[in-house]
């Protein structure tokens, strides 16, 4: 039987299930993160709508996605309309998260990378001590 | 609280090295131990060993000193679901009168290690003869009882995340330790939810520094952390409800008799 990963995402972490889960197909995958997506919003409220399971296959490659609220069955007596533009809205808050999530890492990838070369330019040239103060002052208007 | 443990142990210790581990044996006073000590045997049982179930019905009593019991009720498609443990706080295998004997639940031993077994008939016909056993075996129930009450409205209304803070936090408070030998399979059946939601639920909790996990092991980092990610019911399953807290209320003799009987009437879950 094929192994399966689901990845939760909630916005602010990235969580993995690293043990994977063996099951029969990609419909018994479907099933599964359903359950999954059910047993961790039940009782939560509003909030976890806009989580989402990531499923990805034995190679580590996403099959699907699966958001809460499509599956959110304290807002199954709505009129589908209703329901749908609920589930387009959390969809859209979702990926905008995401979006803030990932420019986020940029950043502190930059400032990382950033550092690394003021280390490496105060440690390698003779003109570091008035080279450092150049680049402390443009550390400050970063 | 903490004072009157302390004494207990150190009467405890003259008797014999067995009442000093299991804290409702040691709530007992040295008179009523000597009395069952030579009923007593200590045991070891790893985990997965079934004490009694449908089939073989409970015929003797445990008092755990390192290791757990889960009390399960095992629905006819072979899901099961905890509905009460026991660990050094208390003895399991003592829940109804009679024939009626635990012919729906069954016990599994949770976490292995030790425990000290006593026949379900000697300590029965010890309880008649002495009154800090009956009020042993009675407050052992209650607890049972109250447990049971007290998770059917957790499992109704409270998240999957916060149930599981609620369980390891208890697991880590009863049992006296920070490191806890359990699989996620293991804690996903007591919580009747899937492995791979429990799996999540921890990764989440390691992220924020509260637990640490690795394979079959739990350590508690950060109890306050842990406490505050749990439900109110923590709150409601404190100590003074466990049957070694009460027996030693008990045992204390300046304490009126009206006190001593209202901390024998578990608080009902909605009155916190």
């Amino acid at each position: 039987m094929p192994l399966f990963y689901f990845t939760l995402k909630n916005g602010n972490n990235t969580i993995p299930d690293r043990e994977g889960e063996e099951l029969a197909d990609l419909n018994a995958a479907r099933a599964h993160a359903t359950g999954v997506a059910r047993e961790l919003m039940r009782n939560r409220g509003v909030k976890a709508r806009t989580w989402r399971l990531e499923v990805c296959d034995e190679y580590l490659q996403p099959s699907f996605e699966l958001l809460f609220a499509s599956i959110d069955d304290t807002i199954s007596h709505l009129p589908p309309e209703f329901r749908q533009s609920i589930e387009i809205a959390c969809g859209n808050t979702a990926s905008l998260k995401d979006t803030i999530f990932s420019i986020r890492n940029s950043l502190l990838e930059v400032r990382e990378t950033l550092n690394r070369a003021d280390e490496i330019v105060a440690r390698s040239t003779p003109l570091a001590a008035s080279q450092t103060r150049e680049w402390d002052d443009h550390d400050r208007l970063r | 609280m903490i004072a009157s443990v302390d004494t207990q142990r150190s009467g405890a210790a003259s008797t014999e090295g067995l009442r000093k581990h299991n804290a409702c044996l040691s709530a007992l006073s040295p008179a009523t131990l000597s009395m069952l000590k030579p009923h007593l045997t200590e045991i070891t049982l790893s985990e997965g060993a079934i004490l009694w179930d449908a089939k073989r019905p409970a015929t003797d009593v445990y008092f755990p000193i390192s290791g757990l019991i889960s009390i399960v009720l095992a629905m006819p498609d072979g899901e099961c679901v905890e509905v009460g443990s026991v660990a050094r706080e208390a003895a399991a295998g003592l829940a109804f009168d009679g024939d009626q004997s635990e012919l729906l639940t069954r016990g599994v031993v949770q976490i292995g290690g030790k425990f000290i077994r006593i026949t379900r008939a000697q300590l029965m016909s010890a309880a008649g003869k002495n009154r800090e056993i009956d009020h042993l075996i009675r407050f052992c129930r209650d607890w049972i009882l109250f447990q049971a009450q007290q998770i059917a409205a957790c499992n109704a209304v409270h998240p999957a995340d916060k149930r599981f803070c609620r369980w390891i936090f208890e697991c880590g408070l009863r049992m006296e330790t920070d490191t806890l030998q359990l699989t996620q399979e293991a804690i996903a059946s007591a919580l009747g939810i899937r492995r791979t939601t429990v799996t999540l639920i921890a990764q989440t909790l390691q992220a924020h520094g509260s637990i640490h996990y690795r394979r079959g092991r739990i350590s508690i980092s950060d109890r306050t952390a842990l406490r505050s990610a749990a439900c109110e019911c923590c709150d409601v399953l404190g100590e003074r409800h466990w049957p070694s807290t009460r027996l030693r209320a008990l045992s204390v003799p300046t304490q009126p008799s009206g006190d001593t009987l209202e901390t024998s009437v578990p608080v009902s879950p909605t009155r916190r």
